[in-house]
């Protein structure tokens, strides 16, 4: 079970995200001004959902408050560790290959990709990691470009230059 | 009957031997397909479309719909052994198999998946070839009331996938039906939270949300602290364990095959309501010594695999007898049987009941090779648990983001699948459910559009108009009693008892 302070900011941070969807709601367009469409139309249906949603938000956020009272703030998991970097890496690996993929091209962006993952995800074997990265890339662009015919990006290198 | 007894003698002149074959090749394929998460059954029958071009119409339809039955299948495989479900109806699956996979009873998770999916294939198969006109004209009177009273039944599952806290179970699905919003309003095409952006106004697509959601999420927490599924029996002995589950447990296989087969003949509703539906029912049965629902309970893995294959047969209902597919995926058959020059509709059973025999043979066949198929795929999933995590995770991340990207070739799929990766991973680190948000994500434009569109009929009195719908009404008490009845179970002093003891 996750402590309550940790629950607690959860519940406090989507408060905030959901008020400002709410706020954002109230400036969608509505098609025409009549009764039927204020009670039906484009800005009414998120609304009612974001206002659910935000009325759900508090009662956990109260439950999370009468724990705190109650003293039971407990210990459990710690939602942020030292290897929550790791996650951060591969997540920022992913950015990084997100921007890349287009301009750079697949050989070039998902080798990289595969073989960071492969060393953040717990292998010390350079020469696996690397083997593995290589080799996968190769297979997923037979499987997709040569068998299911999806066009993947050239990039600087050229795709077909490496078969 | 007349269907049903021509189809069964009929059964080696109305496919031949190479049809059979290409059956079997479609439903491995499809397997595969299916367990590849982001790639999904759609993608692969779309794929197959233009080789069946060249194909005879009853070989052509056993391709695609081998693929159809065995992806809807395959997504079971990677919600039990990796975590992240192949497919959105796989989603329900993964509440209990995956449960079972890290407890050592992955290959009895996967077996039950095979034999439930085995099962609602069967059911759906005997229900397509016995009753299918009659049951088409049963969905012909289903307006946008009925459907989004469906909607609304299937939404009643929210509270009941939240592991432990039905609020924030309710919140999640709410979220789901929030990221749903996005996009253009389907009735009068105001944008809505667009910010502008051409790609937003085409809404999220369901694949980057589910695969970010459940792998990206995935591969961020391994990587933060490694988890993983294993296998403490031999094969022989969890199938011997699944197989006893049809003598101990005929009632879901049954109840949860019936629902798969109802939701399917329901245009627009889809595997995803049935495999929650029926996952929502099994809650009310639990057996004795069986673990809680979400911590390895086989019935959650029956209800779902069972529910979710049924639904292929009754999508198919509507789709041959009226012309009105159910679901993409079988709007992608139609176009398989147009392009071969059939047109779906009454006058096909006229026209050209060879190829419905065909078709319900192949149905009903290839539902039957998932059984041998499906628990062959047993040794490489137990090959599969002994690759090293990093190699696996390496893999997943591979298959997300190609997979991502084939479906739609654009970029910002990527962008999205990768954004809802963090909110997954963040979500599950604040021990937020995701389930919830697949099923509100799903059902949200389902109800929205049907919904609003029965306003509009009604021109304002929507409770006099409901009125005149018995089964939109029918439908409609039914959710109230789902969701009065845990209040009123919670505050009955009896049940107190008995769930203390």
């Amino acid at each position: 079970m996750l402590s309550a302070r940790t629950e607690l900011v959860a519940g406090l941070v989507f408060t905030v995200l959901i008020a400002l969807a709410l706020v954002m709601t109230s400036r969608i367009d509505l098609a025409f001004s009549s009764d039927l469409e204020t009670f039906s139309g484009p800005r009414a249906y998120p609304g009612i959902i974001l206002g659910v949603m935000l009325a759900l938000n508090l009662a956990v956020v109260t439950q999370q408050l009468l724990r705190i009272r109650s003293g039971e703030t407990g210990g459990g998991l710690p939602v942020l560790t030292g290897r929550t970097r790791l996650a951060a890496a591969v997540f920022a690996t992913l950015v990084a290959f997100f921007l890349a993929f287009e301009p750079v091209g697949y050989i070039l962006t998902m080798v990289p990709l595969l073989f960071v993952a492969a060393l953040l995800n717990g292998t010390r074997n350079l020469v696996a990691a690397a083997l593995v990265a290589v080799g996968l890339s190769a297979v997923c662009l037979v499987i997709f470009r040569y068998g299911l015919n999806t066009v993947l990006p050239e990039g600087i290198l050229g795709i077909d230059m490496v078969f | 009957m007349e269907p049903f007894i021509q189809t069964f003698t009929n059964l080696p002149n109305i496919i031949s031997f190479s049809d059979a074959l290409v059956l079997i090749f479609g439903v491995g394929l499809g397997i595969v397909i299916g367990a590849l998460p982001g790639v999904g059954p759609l993608l692969g029958v779309v794929m197959a479309i233009p080789f069946t071009f060249h194909m005879e119409p009853v070989a052509a339809m056993a391709l695609l719909i081998g693929i159809y039955q065995g992806g809807s299948y395959g997504g079971a495989l990677a919600a039990t052994v990796i975590g992240i479900p192949g497919t959105p109806m796989s989603a329900a699956t993964m509440l209990d198999a995956r449960p079972m996979a890290l407890n050592g009873r992955a290959s009895e998770a996967v077996t039950l998946s095979t034999l439930g999916s085995t099962i609602g294939g069967v059911l759906s198969a005997l229900v397509l070839i016995g009753i299918a006109p009659q049951l088409a004209a049963i969905a012909l009177r289903f307006g946008p009331a009925e459907t989004a009273m469906f909607a609304l039944l299937g939404l009643t599952t929210l509270g009941a996938l939240s592991g432990g806290s039905p609020l924030k179970g309710w919140m999640m699905g709410f979220l789901g039906l929030a990221i749903a919003a996005i996009g253009l309003d389907p009735v009068t095409g105001v944008e809505r939270f667009t910010f502008g952006s051409v790609y937003l106004a085409g809404g999220i697509t369901l694949v980057p949300l589910l695969v970010g959601l459940f792998s990206i999420s995935e591969v961020l927490l391994q990587a933060e602290s490694p988890i993983r599924a294993h296998d403490n029996t031999s094969s022989a002995a969890a199938s011997l364990k699944a197989f006893r589950s049809l003598i101990e447990r005929p009632v879901n296989y049954l109840r949860s095959g019936l629902t798969g087969v109802f939701v399917g003949i329901l245009p627009g509703i889809g595997g995803v309501t049935a495999s929650f539906l029926a996952y929502r029912m099994a809650l009310g049965f639990r057996k004795k010594g069986d673990p809680a629902f979400g911590e390895g309970n086989p019935d959650g893995v029956v209800a779902s695999e069972t529910a979710n294959s049924a639904v292929t047969g009754g999508a198919l209902i509507p789709m041959m007898s009226l012309s009105i597919p159910g679901d993409p995926i079988v709007a992608v058959l139609m176009g398989g049987l147009i392009l071969q020059g059939i047109q779906p509709g009454p006058q096909m059973f006229l026209q050209h009941m060879p190829v419905v025999q065909g078709v319900f043979a192949i149905f009903f066949l290839g539902a039957l090779i998932l059984l041998p198929l499906g628990l062959g795929f047993i040794r490489g999933v137990s090959w599969l648990l002994r690759l090293p995590q990093w190699g696996i995770m390496v893999g997943v991340l591979m298959i997300s983001l190609i997979g991502t990207y084939a479906v739609s070739r654009q970029i910002l799929d990527v962008g999205t699948l990768v954004f809802f990766g963090l909110v997954g991973y963040l979500l599950r680190k604040a021990n937020y459910p995701l389930a919830p948000v697949v099923v509100g994500f799903v059902l949200g434009p389902i109800f929205e559009t049907n919904f609003r569109r029965t306003v509009l009929i009604s021109q304002g009195d929507l409770l006099a108009y409901l009125t005149t719908r018995p089964i939109a009404m029918t439908v409609l008490a039914v959710v109230a009693v789902s969701l009065l009845l845990p209040l009123l179970r919670r505050r009955s002093p009896a049940t107190a008892v008995v769930e203390e003891a």
